[in-house]
């Protein structure tokens, strides 16, 4: 027995320690969810708008175009069980938090991270932002959690090729959507559309559950809470669920109309956006990103009283 | 808790570590360490659960110590069908209960006469077609004097929850797997370092082959309409690599974690892809389960001896049930009824016993005959796969409707990564290399010379990490 255990131990001792290496290897990259965390860290006590959820705002909204000093802390793929985390550790330390951007797009009130096939990004959370989802073993490590090309193709990148893949500006604006790289409207809507709405409707209770926590949590220091459905394009908008979309117009107009903090803004089909503001159907580019900040900003202002 | 989750490696070498820590202790204590073990690992799907392998159990271990104090054969009789009744209304409840109320509410709107009635929600238990059927066979054999029964509850509280083989096989024999809980096990090197070697190949089928198959069947299947018929016919051929890679590896993973304990479970898959015809298929396919029907079904029904009409009778309910037995949905049915047309010409020309050995046996290559015969019995094996991956009847029928389209002649629409294509390459040849032993690499692992033999595990191992698909639940949990 002793031998057995011993001759496994030197079998596996060299996969250990190559999985180790390269566990620290991926952790080295520079990556946007340790530098979202390093923000919240030194902008924490002077920001005045918090911006979250997924990528919609993560590319949408870049602070740099706002009045105020905002900083973005969405990202791809960020469900509101996420967001509520984020918000959690960023809200004693913040004194001069005023408001709070929570997008709530086709999928927000159906899904959560870790039960998609996003999953993956649970470790991110964990390792860089101190943020556990799940119990799950496996979303410690980053070599267990990425899908083995992405594993390989992120350490090539960076320590073969050099490549920075930073892609957060230094507000946590997603700057990669630009508009000369824009891409077919028409191709992407339909099928991304189905993809957004094709969750089952029974997490709707908890996630409305966290928006409404989140609520009464800012309605305690008088913050406003902006509830945020951002532009899309027709070719998106047309092809959603309609009864996951009825769901959430109901939900948003409900948890409304309970607090007086809380606002409901709908731009999902709103005239001024052109197509010439978006780089896919449901992503706004750098242009749709300026044009939506400083139309926030309006907004935010006429809600903050001085 | 998948073999092939973290869970699973931590869980397997702390049990197998307190097992042979436990050694010293005697059998009774290293059984009752395995039964808690495997609870716990039960408890791990559902815990709600438990309480009916608890009560399948208890039921079990009392009529077969009824059975030994009673001679009377009507007593004997009443004991045994109340085993039966016990194990098999379970199984009815939660998983053919709905089934029959569909089929009935919809023969009865047939008549103009709608039935009120509402199906149940009922979760079905993970794994309890294999372990009703494993501890039936406790109480038959008890019934039939094979065995005696057991005054030992916690042995056969282990025998029935073992949990290697608890959710999904291989469905062993009592008189093949209780005594090994009553005598003494010590540990055995050359055992422990094969179940190891076994669980790698078993991880390998299962998470390279069927998981990666799986994202491409799942692409095809979920919209036939969409896809030409030379790309459906890839999709059933994958489907085909993907179930016996997802449900022979488990089972070898299954096997091979039970010699961990120094416990023999019988083989489940014996290369049934390399099979001259349907009845080599199915001595070589989910063996466990068929030699389960030949015992408790065909023979007990008369078997072969009444003569051609009552075998052949006999033949087909033996394949229906085992169809029913995958689920309840009329797909598995056709499914089973469907080799049962395949298997019933070979009977009749009495040729179903033709192939008893390996093919090309001692020789490396088969011959030109040999290699149509394999490829037709695949064929026909993946037709009926069709059935068998579809959610309806109408589904399948649509499905082999697009194969057999012209568009058969077209190139594929869609077609997996290279790196899946060569995978199954690799797969293929390890398994025609291996395929006389009990499972591919077997040989690989007994004759290699060490560093060459290491360097082979080493690679597996990349292979596994690098090329490991999206994990997909096992198939064979669902039944």
């Amino acid at each position: 027995m002793k031998n057995f255990l011993k001759k496994i131990l030197l079998f596996t001792l060299p996969l250990l320690l190559v999985a180790a290496f390269l566990e620290l290897a991926a952790r080295k990259v520079p990556n946007d969810y340790a530098l979202k965390r390093a923000l919240f860290d030194d902008q924490s006590k002077e920001t005045e708008v918090l911006i979250l959820g997924s990528s919609h705002t993560y590319f949408g909204i870049n602070p740099d175009w706002m009045t105020q000093k905002a900083l973005n802390a969405a990202n791809v793929s960020q469900t509101l069980n996420v967001d509520a985390c984020i918000l959690e550790q960023f809200f004693a330390d913040a004194p001069n938090l005023q408001a709070v951007i929570l997008p709530i797009s086709a999928f927000s009130l159906f899904t959560r991270i870790e039960e998609t096939s996003e999953a993956w990004r649970c470790a991110y959370y964990a390792i860089y932002q101190d943020i556990h989802l799940t119990n799950n073993f496996q979303y410690q490590f980053e070599i267990l959690s990425l899908a083995p090309n992405s594993f390989i193709t992120k350490l090539r990148k960076y320590y073969l090729r050099g490549r920075n893949p930073l892609i957060s500006s230094p507000t946590g604006w997603g700057s990669t959507f630009r508009s000369e790289y824009a891409l077919e409207l028409d191709d992407t809507g339909a099928t991304v559309a189905k993809a957004h709405t094709s969750a089952p409707v029974n997490s709707l209770s908890r996630n409305k559950t966290i928006i409404e926590q989140i609520a009464d949590q800012l309605n305690q220091r008088d913050i406003q809470l902006v509830l945020l459905t951002t532009p899309t394009h027709s070719s998106y908008y047309n092809h959603l669920d309609q009864y996951h979309m009825q769901l959430t117009e109901e939900t948003c107009r409900e948890i409304e109309t309970q607090l007086p903090n809380t606002h409901y803004i709908n731009l999902q089909t709103n005239s001024s956006f052109s197509p010439s503001d978006f780089y896919d159907a449901n992503h706004l580019n750098n242009l749709g990103a300026k044009k939506l900040s400083e139309k926030l900003s309006q907004l935010l202002n006429s809600l903050i009283t001085p | 808790m998948f073999f092939n989750s973290l869970d699973f490696a931590i869980f397997l070498p702390i049990v197998f570590v307190l097992h042979w820590f436990l050694a010293s202790k005697g059998t009774q204590t290293q059984n009752a360490l395995l039964l808690s073990a495997s609870y716990f690992f039960y408890g791990c799907w559902d815990w709600r659960f438990l309480s009916l392998i608890l009560f399948s159990t208890v039921v079990d271990y009392i009529v077969g110590l009824a059975l030994a104090r009673h001679e009377e054969q009507h007593k004997r009789k009443l004991l045994v069908l109340t085993s039966i009744c016990v194990n098999l209304g379970f199984l009815f409840a939660f998983k053919y209960f709905n089934f029959f109320l569909d089929n009935l509410t919809t023969a009865f709107s047939f008549f103009g006469q709608p039935l009120p009635i509402q199906g149940l929600s009922i979760v079905l238990p993970v794994g309890i077609s294999f372990y009703t059927f494993q501890t039936l066979s406790y109480s038959i054999d008890v019934y039939k004097r094979k065995l005696e029964p057991t005054r030992d509850f916690i042995a056969f509280a282990t025998f029935v929850s073992f949990f290697p083989q608890l959710v999904a096989g291989p469905i062993e024999r009592a008189t093949h797997l209780l005594p090994q809980f009553y005598t003494k096990r010590s540990f055995n090197y050359s055992q422990a370092v094969d179940g190891l070697r076994q669980i790698l190949w078993g991880l390998f089928k299962k998470v390279i082959i069927a998981d990666n198959c799986a994202q491409y069947v799942n692409q095809v299947f979920d919209n036939p309409a969409a896809h030409t018929g030379s790309t459906l016919l890839l999709g059933a051929i994958f489907f085909g690599l993907q179930i016996y890679g997802d449900f022979s590896g488990y089972s070898d993973m299954a096997i091979g974690t039970a010699r961990l304990f120094n416990i023999r479970l019988n083989q489940n898959f014996a290369f049934p892809y390399f099979s001259r015809d349907i009845a080599e298929f199915w001595r070589r396919w989910h063996i466990s389960l068929s030699t389960w029907f030949r015992d408790y079904v065909y023979i007990p029904l008369g078997g072969s001896r009444g003569g051609s009409f009552i075998n052949l009778r006999n033949v087909i309910i033996v394949f229906l049930l085992s169809g029913f037995w995958h689920g309840a949905n009329w797909t598995f049915i056709i499914w089973g009824a469907l080799n049962a047309l395949y298997f019933i010409p070979l009977l009749l020309m009495k040729k179903h016993r033709t192939h008893l050995n390996h093919v090309a046996e001692n020789r490396w290559f088969p011959s030109l005959r040999e290699f149509f015969q394999m490829l037709i019995t695949f064929g026909m094996v993946t037709l009926a796969w069709v059935f068998f991956r579809s959610a309806s009847i109408a589904q399948a029928i649509e499905y082999l409707g697009g194969i057999f389209s012209p568009s058969l002649f077209k190139a594929p629409d869609t077609l997996p990564e290279d790196a899946v294509f060569i995978m199954i390459g690799i797969f293929i040849l390890l398994e025609w290399i291996g395929r006389s032993g009990q499972y591919a690499i077997e040989t690989i692992g007994l004759r290699w010379p060490r560093p060459w033999r290491f360097l082979f595990y080493y690679l597996i191992i990349v292979l596994i990490f690098l090329y490991r698909g999206i994990g997909q639940d096992f198939i064979y949990f669902q039944f």
